[in-house]
């Protein structure tokens, strides 16, 4: 049996979503182009959709904050909110609102206002279920622009920054023979990640190929990382890349 | 466009080699440390982490280098702080320490200064131009081009469409008060009503007493009358809102269930009615049919005219695209607009909305709008769900359209016969799937990842050099994605 390990403390990324953090890639090219060109939107709307841990949150942020305002999680919208301060309204995890009339309220208010609104959701705004007509109908109608599943060079990019964020020191061989085996979307790099860094703590061990084949294979087998960071609400990080995979 | 991490707001270079005082010997040193270090940790690495790394400063003993973000600043001093200095004292042995600063956010990385969304409508519809004590914050901005003559008549909404028109010559004449317009929502009720108010305001600026039109939305409406609540200022609101000669209150089935807001607009009603003054509401069902609401209400809403705007028509749709594309100066194939209003039925938000994004699209890439880039632009409203495709079906699909057998997908045969449909179905799978090339490999009889690579490569290279492979492949990937 293995020797007894120490309980790691959650030591979480935190990339602070910087704009210069984010990695550009042709998949990510589309919904850049739109995030620049704010006026060009159509009724001041637009959402940006794609799998889980594809940068929309950190996308979301960048534009909030070119003009100081903050995203707002969808979840948490209650009642006629205030609108936010700011000149911009950002909403992260659109599609899973719980009250639409708070939603339909925060577009029609900003509307008003000719505040421009991007939302952030994993699916495109047609697909939402919804059960207010009105909210549908407006939602439906926003522009929507779609970040495409992640290229091999941008998860290579990725796991590095992922790696470099959590301060984990792996090895480029001990990196690419991941890349190869791992699921090749965002949200199972994250995961590596967080797996991997998790397991150095524990064991005290710099990450080989041996702790990686390790982790890899608990990966496989469906064990599910219980960590700290899938249980606290850290606005500051995408905490919906640390969801169970498997 | 590259892979690279840098300015969010720019497609400019990240770094940038000329020092601050644009010392020529400077540059080039740095320039040569630069390379190093590259060398020394990896093309990857120095891409990810190192590439954005500025120099700033230079003393004699001091080199002081910037890099955009803490975390970067952070983890390069850490991680490549010593062998950055030993690289500079390979160049110049006076320097003695290198100290790393992050940029100014604000100055680094200035935000354009964007126009705002829209220009701002210029009169409101209390005519505040004409009636400078008016109330601004009371009245909703209406829309510039909801207008009568923007709005395109067909058989669902003709009657409401006269009614609003003969409610904005003739206020308050005998039963057509109030107007009550219902119907599905994005119909063109509140294009109607905007309508309304700018024709009313436009047919009356000649007068010496401005008439007074207010347009607000139920929802706003609520907020309106509980922020009055909070500010015990509710004698003034009520004021304000009987003091006009025109109230429009769309979306009152938002009132549904809001008893205290329902009374005092039941009181606002009649205040208003009785003076002699015009109301217009709308909702998404007949005022008999808004179980929720005070009978009393139900039925004075129901005593004056009572339109109701139907579903459109695919004709009316046609109408309404050609209308919108040629007010938007965008040539729109006719095969785009049928494929519009064959598609999209439900409301003509949602169809205005889909032109919109086409427009938007044509003009922010510079491409024309032709049935393909439709197709693109609006894929996730014309098709109801993105299908997950399975290796299972790239094979069975494959070896279909090869007609080979499925279980030759992982069969030990190497013949070419086989193999090449077997290396397609890789490729295929490789595209269209998330899966890691070991996984893919197992799928196709425990073959190796290197011959999945082989496969990609091999493929890869055979698309490059004959066209009428690459358009086989092409729609077996299409028939796969939208099967």
């Amino acid at each position: 049996m293995s020797a007894i390990r120490q309980l790691a403390l959650p030591f979480p990324e935190r990339f602070d979503y910087a704009a210069a953090d984010f990695i550009r890639a042709p998949s990510n090219a589309e919904a850049l182009a739109w995030l620049r060109r704010t006026a060009d939107w159509p009724d001041g709307r637009l959402a940006i959709w794609g799998e889980e841990g594809c940068g929309k949150s950190h996308l979301l942020a960048v534009w909030a904050a070119e003009k100081g305002a903050r995203p707002i999680q969808a979840p948490a919208l209650r009642g006629m909110p205030d609108l936010p301060s700011g000149d911009r309204i950002a909403i992260d995890d659109a599609d899973a609102t719980c009250d639409e009339e708070a939603l339909l309220h925060v577009l029609n208010a900003a509307h008003e206002n000719q505040v421009p609104v991007l939302m952030a959701a994993r699916s495109p705004p047609s697909r939402w279920r919804l059960r207010l007509p009105d909210l549908a109908s407006r939602v439906r109608a926003v522009t929507a622009v779609r970040i495409l599943p992640a290229e091999d060079e941008l998860l290579r990019l990725l796991l590095t920054r992922l790696l470099a964020a959590r301060r984990v020191p792996v090895a480029r061989s001990v990196q690419e023979w991941l890349l190869l085996r791992l699921t090749r979307t965002p949200a199972a790099i994250r995961e590596a990640a967080a797996r991997l860094d998790r397991a150095s703590l524990e064991r005290h061990r710099p990450v080989t190929r041996g702790l990686a084949a390790r982790v890899l294979d608990d990966f496989e087998s469906g064990l599910i990382l219980h960590d700290e960071e899938t249980l606290t609400a850290d606005h500051s990080a995408d905490s919906s890349a640390y969801r169970p995979l498997l | 466009m590259a892979f690279d991490s840098g300015s969010f707001e720019q497609d400019v270079p990240v770094s940038v080699d000329q020092p601050s005082g644009g010392d020529p010997q400077l540059a080039a040193k740095w320039a040569r440390v630069r390379g190093r270090l590259q060398n020394e940790v990896g093309e990857v690495e120095y891409r990810t982490l190192l590439r954005q790394m500025t120099l700033v400063a230079f003393d004699e003993a001091e080199i002081i280098v910037q890099l955009p973000t803490k975390f970067l600043r952070d983890w390069v001093r850490t991680n490549y702080g010593d062998k950055l200095l030993a690289l500079w004292q390979a160049e110049d042995r006076r320097i003695r320490r290198v100290e790393f600063v992050v940029a100014n956010a604000g100055a680094a990385d200035p935000a354009p200064e964007e126009p705002p969304i829209a220009p701002p409508p210029e009169t409101r519809a209390d005519a505040s131009r004409a009636e400078p004590e008016a109330r601004p914050e009371m009245a909703a901005p209406l829309e510039q081009r909801f207008t009568f003559d923007n709005f395109v008549v067909g058989k669902p909404n003709e009657f409401a469409y006269a009614c609003a028109r003969r409610v904005a010559e003739h206020p308050a004449s005998a039963g057509f008060n109030p107007l009550f317009l219902y119907g599905g929502v994005g119909l063109g009720k509140t294009h109607l009503m905007h309508a309304m108010a700018w024709d009313l305001v436009s047919r009356n600026a000649g007068r010496t007493v401005p008439v007074s039109v207010t347009y607000m939305s139920a929802e706003k409406f609520m907020y309106r009358f509980i922020a009055a609540i909070r500010s015990q200022s509710t004698m003034e609101f009520k004021e304000q809102l009987r003091s006009v000669d025109v109230l429009m209150i769309d979306d009152l089935q938002f009132l549904i269930g809001k008893d205290n807001t329902q009374e005092e607009f039941f009181h606002t009603f009649n205040a208003l009615v009785d003076a002699g003054k015009q109301i217009v509401v709308s909702s998404d069902k007949s005022p008999s049919d808004l179980s929720g609401l005070e009978d009393r209400l139900r039925t004075r809403l129901g005593c004056g005219m009572v339109a109701d705007v139907h579903a459109t028509t695919f004709e009316l749709r046609i109408s309404i695209l050609e209308a919108k594309a040629t007010r938007a100066g965008v040539a729109v194939p006719s095969k785009v607009l049928e494929l519009l209003a064959h598609k999209i039925t439900s409301n003509v938000r949602e169809l205005e909305g889909a032109l919109n994004r086409l427009v938007a699209h044509a003009n922010l890439f510079g491409r024309p709008v032709t049935l393909e880039t439709t197709q693109e632009v609006l894929h996730d409203i014309l098709k109801a769900h993105d299908r997950k495709v399975t290796i299972e079906e790239i094979q069975r699909r494959v070896a279909e359209h090869y007609n080979i057998r499925m279980n030759d997908m992982s069969s030990a045969r190497r013949a070419r016969a086989v193999a090449r449909p077997r290396q397609v179905a890789m490729f295929l799978a490789k595209q269209l799937t998330s899966r890691s090339l070991p996984e893919i490999g197992r799928k196709f009889g425990n073959r190796d990842h290197t011959t999945v690579m082989h496969a990609i490569g091999r493929i890869t290279e055979l698309m490059e050099r004959d066209a009428s492979f690459a358009e086989d492949i092409e729609l077996l990937r299409r028939m796969l994605e939208s099967a």
